[in-house]
């Protein structure tokens, strides 16, 4: 005899819970889609997007079927060990390795997702999701935190909605499964209050916004790195092996440990280029001496150094629909109302310890390699801008195949470094570093000598950082939830109206006995919405008896004539319906004026 | 359910705080930004601050309050589910990943987990105060029908009125009457409560005997299963279940056989036989008794009038042996089986006796206060009501034996073997009872699949354990049980015989032992 029972009267299991977790899982691929939707319309495209919703989509099924056929967790762990080694020989493919990198945390996600206390960890993997949506439409150095509202709200209302359904179903579980014989059981509610059915839904949703409020105002700082740390960089110049003509070093790498940029499981969008390989570029290695520039700075969120974003296509920066590089001619000023110069497109600036005795300096320049426009705005911790020292002579370097919409521009024969009064002489290092570069993008074509027109002013540090959004979009789809639930409550009211009348007077011609029991059924409907509700089997008089409203007995009378086959009169319906008006409304007065509006949206009606 | 242990209780209780403040002192020794430890210091220090006050409150106020057990006084501050350590863990985990790796997403999982569960944990303490949950409300616990018969379905009613379930939580409610009953499962949402909620449990079929019903488990949980809070819980009125009265299958074999001389048998007699007198016929005589000669000779109808002496009724003793004192020490339901057994097979040999014409007295040793004491009750074929209410009470005892029982009148015995001193036995004749037991329970679930869906509580790892060991003593306690059940101190004298019992409604078969 098997010792665990089922009671025949409890449900078994939930899909809420399931279900959220799939909700949450779809609403983030959907979103890192339209995120990166610029890259699909590339003709290089995105390929990791394929793998990741292959991964993922495949990954959650699998491990909750694994859940539901009640597979013990050591079966996944013995799985996942003895595919691993498998994984690490033949997935050389990147877009393999995405599929991999998605789908082993979403068959564990997915598994745990019906478990009893892996909720949390279950959750990390459509969080994953959401926040590649948050960063990739942004820079990789901060969190934008408007445009990253919406999301955080839906998130926490998720996470908390995830967790009330995971919670339901294990109560359906305790009271279906045990080891002892359970008894079957029924509930039937008399009486109830019908507004502490929307305080436990207004209390699970201030839960979840306090507790995004408090990991949006964490959060960010948890995973960012010290604000002095983030401007270091560790680039240096070098030459082209085409000619004596600099290029460009590649920013710092995202796994350097002070790297100034944000992380996550997959790889950022801004950490790839549109073919998902590098960004091209010299790579340059760190100098010894500590007098090392980078090719391009970034500005920080809260503004401290005044400079730009060096970009050009031909260096791989991929524009995305959300965001875009911040390039230099949006730090100068210029835009679709003010074309920038005609030239390469070329910005760089150098930002550097010159000395290497942790003075930063600044120093800006517009379409020539190496030529220096002017002074940056430097922020107040930075005292000296320094030049780029001189490049030095390097191996041979495969040129980068540019994009075919691009031109690449030819650089400056020799770049000729000014030397402004407040401008620190930097000291070259004792020795030609060595580096490995990645790619060699073509140099920029610029005017040797451009015109004075032509010098774009400093950078201004008020440009955003973030590059231009498209929350219509998202406004769109909210608008759109919006209208949806509003059409919803709305046929509600009009179905709760057109039913009350009918029930008072009928559209169509009904027999006595029916249009008594319409009666009797409006009565109900105002019960309901005071949260009473008749037993089982109770009978009409004993439920009148025990709810004791006005008119409530002289309807149960009567319609228990009704049901015993006593013949009935007009005006007996007449007398039944005075008493039904006078019932509803005192049921009505019972409920509340909360109890009242509520009753308008609530479904079933009786 | 089962009491936590106190390693279960002392780890709940740590994971309110040591989760926490491990994955913040591994975050603050790791990282250093100033606007990230202010907005530490000013979000959730006050939040830690607040749960380690509110413990330290319900500590005092548990010690104040006067519970009188350390169970009761650790219940104030063991607020923590076992999902809520698991996500105080994960969330501390979580962040101590996120300073390590840099992943944001890790930071949102660990922050959101440890925001959620510390306001859970502050709601839970301010609003969930021992004993809030029943001022101004009742919770009554019944059974219908309050008298119920053996095997008859017996349904519990617990009637939830006004009882203020705080927001955002629900009223668990589990428990049993005894070991051999169901056991029953509620959860109401505070939506239900605050009104009135009848809450049906189909409980039966019922077990013979009086039952002081296991007082039930009350708790509030918040609806994200993180934090809960223990009810005082409602009272239970004693439950009696009668014994139902069964057959023998042939009272033959006990009946056609006699101890001794002293034996009364019926003797047959016609109507026509005896010493007779005469009188004028009366209306109602038996025609039979027309003495013809004499009426022919009277010219009217004569009858001939025996001496009415009735035979006398005998009597017997129906002794009921309860002596298994190692019963109390067996946990299985073996014992308790065996005992139905026995008492229906008395009851339904007293009643095949007084259907025969005897006049039986049902005697036991049952509870009579704080011990236990011989009892005699009368069966009647009209009021059975005393002798059902005698096979109510008795139970497994190891105060009385059978030879305390016995005395010079006549005497049957139903026992499960010959539990008396050799020379004592031929004052008696015996029925052996062969009981029928349950089959031993086994564990379900296989090393591959677990027993239940996943998510099922009864899944963890801790309850297997318990379960597993509590079964394999309830294997081998039966073993036990069927074991003693036959062993007989003295050989069963001739005249014994073996009834058998079969489980439910059938009849009991009688055997003469050889």
């Amino acid at each position: 005899m098997s010792a665990a029972r089922r009671a025949s009267g409890a449900a078994v299991g939930g899909l809420a819970g399931p279900l959220v977790f799939w909700l949450l899982v779809v609403s983030g691929l959907v979103g890192l889609t339209v995120v990166r939707m610029g890259t699909l319309l590339d003709a290089a495209g995105d390929e990791s997007l394929a793998p990741i919703w292959i991964g993922s989509v495949a990954g959650v099924a699998l491990g909750q079927g694994l859940a539901w056929a009640r597979v013990r967790k050591w079966v996944l762990v013995v799985a996942f060990v003895g595919a691993s080694p498998l994984l690490a020989v033949h997935l050389e493919s990147s877009s393999l390795w995405t599929l991999a990198l998605a789908f082993v945390p979403a068959v564990t996600c997915g598994y745990l997702s019906l478990s009893e206390r892996g909720a949390l960890a279950a959750f990390w993997y459509p969080c994953v999701l959401w926040v590649l949506v948050v960063l990739d439409g942004g820079a990789t150095s901060v969190i934008d935190a408007s445009g990253a509202a919406p999301f955080g709200v839906g998130l926490a209302l998720l996470f908390v909605g995830f967790i009330a359904a995971r919670e339901a179903r294990r109560v359906s579980l305790w009271q279906a499964h045990a080891d002892v014989r359970l008894a079957p059981v029924t509930r039937t509610v008399l009486r109830a209050r019908p507004v502490r059915r929307a305080l436990q839904v207004g209390r699970a949703g201030a839960l979840g916004l306090t507790a995004l409020v408090v990991a949006a105002w964490i959060a960010p700082h948890l995973v960012q790195r010290d604000a002095a740390r983030r401007e270091r960089t560790v680039a240096t110049w070098a030459t082209s092996p085409y000619a004596s003509k600099p290029l460009r070093c590649c920013p710092a790498p995202a796994g350097d440990a002070d790297g100034a940029q944000l992380r996550e499981y997959f790889p950022l969008s801004a950490d790839v280029d549109a073919r998902g390989a590098p960004i091209s570029c010299i790579q340059c290695p760190v100098p010894s001496t500590g007098g090392a520039y980078c090719a391009w700075y970034r500005e920080t969120h809260d503004g401290e150094v005044g400079a730009a974003c060096a970009a050009h296509p031909a260096v791989g920066y991929r524009p995305t629909s959300i965001g875009r590089p911040f390039s230099y001619a949006d730090a100068a000023g210029y835009g679709p109302s003010r074309p920038a110069p005609v030239d390469d497109g070329w910005g760089w600036g150098s930002f550097g310890d010159a000395q290497g005795d942790g003075a930063f300096g600044a120093g800006a320049s517009y379409g020539d390699l190496g030529l220096d426009r002017g002074p940056a705005e430097a922020a107040p911790a930075q005292q000296t801008a320094a030049a780029p020292p001189a490049p030095d002579p390097v191996a041979a370097v495969t040129p980068d195949p540019a994009p075919a919409e691009v031109t690449p521009p030819t650089p400056p024969a020799q770049p000729t470094p000014p030397a402004p009064a407040d401008v620190a002489q930097a000291t070259p290092a004792a020795a030609p570093p060595t580096f490995t570069p990645v790619a060699a993008p073509a140099p920029p074509d610029v005017d040797p000598a451009p015109t004075p027109a032509l010098v774009p002013e400093p950078p201004r540090p008020s440009v955003s950082i973030s590059p231009a959004r498209a929350p219509s979009l998202w406004i769109w789809v909210l608008a759109c939830c919006g209208a949806a639930l509003a059409l919803r409550a709305a046929w509600r009211v009009a179905r709760r109206a057109i039913t009350l009348r009918h029930l008072v007077r009928p559209y169509w011609p009904e027999p006595l006995d029916q249009r008594i029991s319409n009666q009797w059924q409006r009565v109900l409907i105002g019960l309901r919405d005071a949260g009473v509700v008749p037993g089982r089997d109770e009978p009409p008089a004993a439920f009148a008896r025990r709810v004791g409203v006005d008119g409530l007995a002289t309807c149960a009378t009567i319609l228990d004539r009704v049901r015993h086959g006593v013949r009935v009169e007009e005006h007996d319906l007449r007398e039944m319906s005075e008493a039904a008006a006078v019932a509803y409304r005192a049921a009505r007065v019972r409920a509340g004026v909360l109890g009242r509006a509520l009753g308008w949206l609530r479904a079933p009606l009786a | 359910m089962t009491a936590p242990t106190p390693a279960t209780r002392i780890f709940r209780i740590a994971s309110l705080v040591v989760p926490s403040w491990l994955a913040w002192y591994v975050a603050f020794t790791t990282t250093h930004v100033d606007t990230w430890s202010s907005a530490v210091s000013l979000v959730l220090g006050p939040l830690w601050a607040l749960v380690l006050v509110g413990l330290v409150v319900r500590a005092v106020a548990a010690r104040l309050a006067g519970h009188a057990s350390a169970a009761a006084r650790l219940d104030q501050i063991d607020v923590l589910t076992s999902s809520g350590c698991a996500l105080a863990w994960t969330s501390s985990l979580a962040i101590v990943g996120a300073v390590t790796l840099g992943w944001v997403s890790l930071s949102v999982v660990g922050l959101l987990g440890t925001a959620l569960l510390h306001l859970v944990i502050l709601h839970t303490m301010v609003v969930a105060r021992p004993g809030a949950t029943l001022r101004g409300g009742a919770l009554t616990r019944r059974f219908c029908p309050a008298t119920p018969r053996e095997g008859d379905e017996v349904v519990e009613e617990l009637r939830i009125v006004d009882v203020q379930v705080p927001v955002g939580f629900r009223l668990f409610v589990s428990g049993r009457v005894g070991r051999r009953w169901a056991t029953v499962r509620h959860a109401v949402d505070a939506s239900d409560a605050g009104g009135e909620v009848l809450l049906e449990s189909k409980i039966g079929p019922a077990v013979r005997g009086e039952h002081e019903p296991e007082p039930l488990t009350v708790w509030l949980e918040d609806t994200f299963g993180l934090c809960r809070a223990p009810c005082p819980p409602p009272e239970a009125p004693k439950l009696v279940v009668l014994p139902r009265e069964r057959r023998v299958d042939r009272a033959a074999p006990l009946l056609g056989h006699g101890v001794g001389a002293s034996v009364a048998r019926v003797t047959p007699r016609a109507p026509t036989e005896g010493h007779l007198d005469l009188r004028e016929y009366r209306e109602g005589d038996d025609i039979r008794r027309v003495h013809w000669v004499r009426s022919l000779v009277a010219g009217e109808l004569v009858v001939r009038v025996p001496d009415e002496v009735p035979p006398d009724q005998p009597r017997v003793r129906l002794v009921l042996d309860t002596y298994f004192p190692e019963a109390k020490w067996l946990a299985s339901d073996a014992p308790a089986e065996l005992l139905d057994g026995l008492v229906a097979t008395w009851l339904a040999l007293g009643r095949a006796l007084v259907d025969a014409g005897y006049r039986v007295s049902l005697v036991a040793a049952a509870p009579h206060g704080e011990t236990v004491a011989p009892v005699r009750r009368e069966l009647t074929a009209r009021a059975p009501g005393p002798a059902l209410r005698l096979g109510a009470q008795v139970t497994w005892q190891g105060v009385v034996d059978v030879d305390q029982l016995l005395t010079d009148e006549r005497t049957i015995v139903v026992a499960r073997a010959v539990i008396s001193r050799a020379d004592a036995t031929h004052r008696a004749r015996w029925v052996l009872v062969h009981g029928e037991v349950s089959d031993a329970r086994s564990l379900d679930g296989a090393p591959v699949r677990l027993p239940f869906p996943a998510g099922a509580p009864d899944n963890r790892v801790g309850l297997r354990r318990r379960v597993s060991l509590e079964l394999s003593r309830d294997a081998r306690d039966r073993a036990l049980t069927l074991r003693a059940a036959r062993m007989n101190f003295a050989p069963p004298p001739p005249g014994s015989i073996a009834a058998y019992p079969v489980r439910g409604d059938g009849l009991i078969r009688l055997e003469a032992l050889s």
